[in-house]
């Protein structure tokens, strides 16, 4: 006797308990707090808050504590969050030139105008694992500098940060100020810009879709390309002309009581590289911009960002598009990892109905075969032309 | 009420505006039969409640309107204003909305957007209030939705219309979409019907 | 899902989970979808709590749809048992509080992933068919741009041409599910990976059809009584699956079966894919 298979009540309230269960660990083990995540695991809450495009250090650690770690999971949470918030108002564009600067590097030259300052960085450090953070961390007496997270919305306590300047950098500094070598950055005055998390991106793309696109796309993924067009799919090779870490005030304003306020700060690292373009026949060779921004702190993300923003728009700038990184809609369409994850880990989900439609699809290939077969004068076929059958999704 | 008032909009918004939608989705599914579409409590003339009904549950701030000159007026535009917060345009080609109050001032239907060739969706959607949803004279209507054919005699429709909605619908998937209302229901005409005036 | 968010207060999550904006948004395009049957109205998709690919696109839209009156029946492979369908029936049971039954007469809401009930549908029914790519020629052209083009001349001869390849090489389309229709004699679209034996089904249906494809940020709609038809050639017509078998459980044998593995020896049975009709068929008493 059959009987259709029941119980998914009850297997799925199992499972949710079994994952609780994974997610707290050995009891004996101290539970981890989310502020200890905040703390001391803070780039991730920095990749989480990016891609999860949510700037909310404390939202951002429980969802790394949620999700026991797995970031991309943890954006996916956040990002589900943040899409039931209400919009209040729209921020005024961020002003990275009166950013609280952490960490500034420029590799054009070898000093540029407001000095480099390595600021906190993996770039230096010799990859050893370090056996002192085993035990109970923190020996080192560091009570100097001031903390990297404590800042965060006490904006008067900034100007005595010890690892912090507050210099008067502009938004165009060292070779960016060359506007003889270098194109102009466009003019903010650009009409309405796109806002993708409520309208789709239509192809061909805008620049503003194809940024806030990236903002949020997979950092691996932006990455990957970024590297292709290094490699031989792109001929890329830029500088960074201005790579920048610190603390930026949300403006917003008010247009009932027309006044701007500040509401906040918000940690970002911008990115900006230039690129040797000599293809476009209707202006003299110089470079052209790419340019990366992203929430917390993350070089790799920003960098990639930059780069990628410059391959696609090769298009506008009369270049052959021919490599998957000048592609808008094969990036665009590819870099959300919440998109990518969720289709992806689709195909654990049955498929019993389109698979018995491809087993009766197949016996019938199958029968035709043979019979094709006994016929006299059978050839086998090709096997470039044996085609994949179109199944279910 | 003071005269200065802005009249209240749904009472309960989430669950009247989910209410009204389904009415609307009837009525374009199932064009030329006419649904009841509640308004709200009271309405700024002349809007009647259908009408209003359809502007609180598909009209906001990414959705910009167009008024006809009937609806004009101060108290209408305030309250529109302040339940939906829709812009407020004064070419109608540019609404994804034209809210008619009446359509003798109209003079046909090409003031609209009827949308582009890859994106037939960017037009616009009118509202037109009438007198009656009945007692007019009688048209046939066929197309998707519709299981044979189907009568309809709104009153109050100007002399143009049917010949001009012919020509909405042979340019079709381009065109407008219409919304007939009078004081208690809704009656959809998508694109895609076919009208025959006997 | 290991989600476990408070929708029980209603300061913090909407009626239905998708706030009031974003439901209008979806309405709007689901009323644009009507109005042009088989187009495909892009809208702004959201991240729902359930990941893309898995039905976000169906989600979003009965959660647009949905009022406190309803009744929501959730299928998936046509079962109302399989674990999709009963975790997206516990999420609308638990944002919204509607009401959800097994029984396919019952309800005024069907989501479905890859099936339409076997009982006919009414008009006071609408079914939302979760979708996973509801563009039909993204098989042959990747590009959205090239895509929409032909969709606005309806120039679909590439289809015509691949489907007919096919035939001069295999003797038969090789499609068995996600079978390209044309929706009101002029757009070609996906009926979502329905197996082709329920084609026939959105034909001239009673039932309002809606497609919501969240992922790839579409949404297209069947009205009633619309022309749907297979793509097909005057010597080659369009057939479905038949089945030699009929259903062990209820003996039906007018339904999709599911094939069923006894043993490792090779011995199979089949059974209704749709549960609620085999349950109707049996006589039993379904769960409301």
């Amino acid at each position: 006797m059959i009987t259709s298979i029941k119980g998914g009540e009850a297997a799925i309230a199992a499972s949710h308990r079994l994952l609780a269960k994974r997610r707290r660990g050995d009891p004996a083990i101290a539970n981890l707090s989310v502020g200890q995540i905040r703390e001391q695991l803070s780039l991730a809450v920095d990749r989480v808050m990016s891609e999860g495009s949510l700037y909310d250090p404390e939202l951002a650690a429980l969802a790394i504590k949620q999700a026991e770690g797995d970031l991309v999971e943890a954006i996916y949470l956040l990002r589900a969050f943040r899409t039931t918030l209400t919009r209040f108002g729209h921020a005024e564009p961020i002003d990275t030139a009166a950013m609280i600067v952490r960490r500034r590097i420029a590799t054009t030259h070898k000093d540029v105008p407001g000095g480099q300052l390595l600021g906190p960085t993996y770039d230096y450090t010799h990859r050893m694992l370090d056996i002192a953070l085993m035990g109970e961390a923190g020996h080192e007496n560091l009570s100097d500098l001031t903390g990297e997270r404590e800042a965060e919305d006490e904006l008067e306590n900034t100007a005595a940060d010890a690892d912090a300047v507050a210099s008067a950098l502009r938004r165009d500094c060292g070779v960016l100020a060359r506007t003889d070598l270098v194109e102009p950055a466009l003019s903010e005055a650009h009409g309405k810009v796109a806002d993708i998390t409520r309208a789709p991106v239509m192809f061909p793309s805008r620049r503003d879709e194809r940024l806030q696109s990236l903002a949020r796309g997979d950092e691996g993924f932006l990455m990957g390309l970024c590297y292709s067009t290094m490699r031989g799919y792109g001929r890329s090779h830029p500088f960074i002309a201005e790579l920048r870490y610190g603390d930026a005030t949300v403006v917003l304003t008010v247009p009932e009581l027309d006044i701007s306020v500040g509401i906040g700060a918000v940690r970002l690292t911008e990115c900006q590289t230039v690129h040797l373009t000599s293809r476009d026949d209707s202006v003299p060779p110089r470079y052209t911009r790419g340019y990366g921004l992203v929430l917390g702190h993350g070089e790799r993300k920003a960098i990639s960002m930059a780069m990628l923003d410059r391959t696609l728009r090769s298009a506008e700038l009369g270049e052959t598009v021919a490599y998957p990184a000048q592609d808008d809609e094969f990036v665009l369409s590819h870099c959300d990892s919440v998109a990518a994850s969720g289709l992806v880990q689709h195909l654990k989900l049955p498929h019993y109905v389109d698979f018995q439609a491809e087993l009766q699809l197949l016996s019938q290939m199958r029968a035709d075969y043979a019979k094709r077969r006994a016929e006299p004068g059978f050839k086998t076929a090709d096997p470039a032309t044996i085609t994949e059958t179109l199944g279910g999704d | 009420m003071r005269a200065d008032m802005i009249p209240l909009a749904f009472r309960d918004p989430v669950h009247d505006s989910q209410s009204a939608f389904r009415r609307l989705l009837r009525a374009l599914s199932r064009p030329g039969t006419p649904v009841s579409l509640p308004g709200p409590a009271e309405a700024p003339e002349p809007m009647g409640g259908p009408l209003a009904a359809i502007a609180l549950t598909l009209a906001d701030a990414d959705c910009p309107i167009w008024l006809d000159p009937a609806l004009s007026t101060e108290r209408v535009r305030r309250y529109l204003h302040f339940h939906t917060n829709a812009p407020q345009l004064a070419d109608p080609r540019a609404a994804a909305i034209a809210l008619i109050g009446d359509a003798g001032w109209l003079p046909g239907l090409n003031g609209f957007h009827p949308g582009d060739a890859p994106y037939p969706d960017r037009s616009t959607t009118l509202i037109l209030q009438l007198p009656a949803l009945t007692g007019g004279s009688t048209v046939r209507l066929s197309g998707p939705g519709i299981e044979t054919t189907t009568s309809l005699a709104p009153l109050g429709l100007p002399n143009w219309f049917w010949p001009a909605w012919h020509e909405n619908a042979a340019r079709y998937p381009l065109g407008v979409d219409i919304f007939l209302t009078d004081d208690r229901a809704v009656v959809g005409l998508p694109r895609s019907t076919n009208v025959e005036v006997p | 899902m290991g989600i476990d968010l408070a929708f029980d207060d209603h300061g913090v999550y909407s009626f239905a989970y998708l706030d009031e904006m974003t439901k209008r948004m979806i309405r709007r395009a689901i009323l644009k979808a009507v109005a042009v049957p088989g187009y495909q109205v892009p809208f702004g998709s959201r991240e729902m709590p359930l990941p893309p690919g898995w039905g976000t696109g169906g989600l979003q839209v009965t959660a647009s749809l949905l009022g406190r009156e309803d009744m929501l029946k959730v299928i998936d492979q046509g079962a109302d048992d399989t674990t999709n369908a009963i975790s997206i029936r516990r999420f609308f049971a638990r944002v919204a509080g509607v009401a959800t039954t097994e029984r396919t007469g019952e309800a005024t809401v069907i989501q479905t992933r890859h099936r339409i009930p076997e009982r006919a549908l009414t008009e006071d029914q609408i079914i939302v068919f979760q979708q996973p790519q509801p563009e039909p020629l993204r098989r042959f052209i990747p590009h959205e741009v090239v895509a929409r083009k032909l969709h606005a001349f309806a120039q679909y001869g590439v289809m015509y041409v691949r489907l007919y390849e096919d035939i001069s090489r295999l003797g038969h389309v090789a499609m068995s599910s996600d079978y390209p229709v044309i929706v009101n004699g002029r757009y070609l679209a996906s009926p979502s990976p329905i197996p082709k034996f329920d084609n026939p089904k959105l034909h001239r249906s009673r039932a309002l059809a809606l497609f919501g494809a969240g992922r790839e940020r579409r949404i297209h709609a069947i009205p009633p009584f619309t022309d749907v038809k297979s793509l097909d050639f005057v010597d080659h017509p369009f057939t479905v699956q038949h089945f030699e078998s009929c259903c062990s459980l209820c003996g039906a044998q007018d339904s999709y079966l599911d094939e069923i593995l006894l043993d490792d020896g090779g011995r199979r049975a089949f059974v209704c894919s749709d549960t609620a009709y085999c349950a109707e068929q049996r006589g039993e008493r379904t769960k409301s």
